[in-house]
């Protein structure tokens, strides 16, 4: 066997996996091993800023795709639809922001899709503000810190790929009235924010945006691959060690 | 129609994508051009995505909000930035030179500045976090990556004390390699996801 087809039978054993859990939880089951806390704040904090009429801010990250993180960067694409719903979309109150351009595009798409269909076909959605402040990660921080200090903000929300920048982002917020929740996919990030911000959803756990029924199928398919993945390496460990490897 | 013509030539793709990793020599021509439409399409939205830029600070000029100021240096560097990028390629010197000495200054600035935050931040660590086994163990790999690193530990080899530095310079990379092996099955379920059309951020629901 050959690493083609170990990639292949990981591949295959991953879609099987998701496509039977992915019917199992659809019957109302959930795989509620986890419960992550800031998870659930996030939900709250939004729900509580739209009552009071308070902005939210959404940061998509800094890139689309990465070698090193692969899927990191699409990940926000398919978490925010779960986040625009009609009745928190449409108070004109919430901005995204990412410092690529497609993102900024694909974002767009996706606010107008939610938009038109919780109202109708023919409408655009000019009540979330899509802005790109800047086309690097530090030009984006320059360009974002005055914009998120100018008006009190109910909810922040930092999603995707971003780096040690978030730092800056996070300081800004300090001492307000705010509620930052920050998914931390990369190394940089988690290192910089683990000091500064309380809800902080760190490594592999950012995949548990959103809460659905595929995501469920998901969490549980990423569970018994990581369960395999460390038999595998303790076995290949203990092989190398008697010289059978 | 729109919805599953959309569908078709999402997954359709993905899997010609997917399968082109495993059968190179079969699918490469195909996978070439479809890597070469993506970068080309991706350019274009990086290009649109600039619009969103130009268009708020031209927003902001136009209703005289406050940093209005700093709108008028943003567009005007802009302009000039990609004026000269039309009429010289990325490989002429001064090109080159204008973006570097003006970038790699302002961007160093800021990274001195994240440096601060992140020393001054460190020291609110127990306040944020309290104490935990996760804050107490974030500071004492902090301290000890510190001091490892500047190399005031020396011990002669073959001797316990050295074994135990390299193990301890070892330990941020075993747990990096935790973090995005865990990283690396979570793209993967992702990807698959959308594969699957479990997730639709393409078309409409």
């Amino acid at each position: 066997m050959n690493w083609v087809s170990a990639g292949w039978i990981v591949i295959g054993f991953s879609v099987l996996l998701l496509v039977v859990l992915a019917i199992v939880f659809k019957r109302s089951l959930r795989y509620q091993s986890r419960r992550v806390r800031e998870i659930e704040a996030m939900v709250d904090s939004q729900v509580v800023s739209v009552e009071r009429g308070m902005n939210r801010h959404i940061i998509l990250g800094d890139q689309l795709w990465s070698w090193l993180y692969p899927g990191l960067g699409l990940h926000p694409l398919s978490t925010l639809p779960n986040l625009l719903n009609p009745e928190i979309a449409a108070d004109g109150r919430l901005t995204i922001s990412t410092s690529d351009g497609s993102l900024a595009v694909f974002a767009r798409q996706i606010v107008n899709r939610s938009y038109q269909d919780g109202y109708s076909p023919f409408f655009e959605n000019r009540g979330v503000t899509t802005t790109l402040p800047g086309s690097s990660p530090l030009a984006f921080t320059a360009g974002l810190l005055p914009e998120i200090g100018k008006h009190s903000q109910g909810m922040l929300l930092f999603l995707g790929q971003y780096g040690p920048e978030s730092a800056l982002w996070a300081e800004a917020l300090r001492g307000q009235d705010r509620f930052l929740v920050a998914a931390a996919g990369t190394l940089e990030a988690q290192a910089a924010l683990f000091s500064q911000v309380r809800n902080l959803i760190l490594g592999e756990m950012v995949f548990m945006l959103p809460k659905n029924a595929a995501n469920s199928a998901s969490l549980l398919t990423e569970d018994i691959l990581r369960i395999l993945l460390m038999l595998g390496l303790v076995l290949g460990a203990i092989l190398k060690l008697v010289g059978v490897l | 129609m729109k919805k599953t013509l959309s569908i078709i030539f999402a997954v359709s793709t993905g899997v010609i994508v997917l399968a082109g990793y495993f059968f190179k020599d079969q699918l490469n021509p195909i996978l070439v051009i479809i890597i070469d439409w993506g970068v080309l399409l991706l350019a274009v939205l990086g290009l649109i995505g600039l619009a969103y830029l130009l268009k708020s600070h031209v927003l902001k000029l136009f209703h005289r909000e406050k940093g209005a100021f700093f709108s008028i240096i943003v567009l005007i560097s802009f302009f000039i930035i990609f004026i000269t990028g039309l009429a010289a390629s990325m490989q002429n010197p001064f090109f080159r030179q204008l973006i570097l000495n003006v970038q790699i200054p302002v961007e160093a600035s800021l990274m001195g500045i994240l440096a601060v935050t992140l020393l001054l931040s460190s020291f609110r660590l127990i306040r944020i976090r309290g104490w935990n086994l996760m804050s107490i163990g974030f500071l004492v790999s902090v301290i000890l990556s510190l001091l490892l690193n500047l190399d005031y530990f020396q011990s002669d080899p073959g001797t316990l004390g050295r074994e135990l530095i390299a193990f301890w310079r070892s330990l941020p990379f075993v747990g990096a390699r935790g973090i995005l092996l865990g990283m690396a099955l979570g793209g993967l379920v992702i990807g698959l996801r959308i594969l699957l059309t479990l997730d639709r951020p393409y078309s409409e629901e």
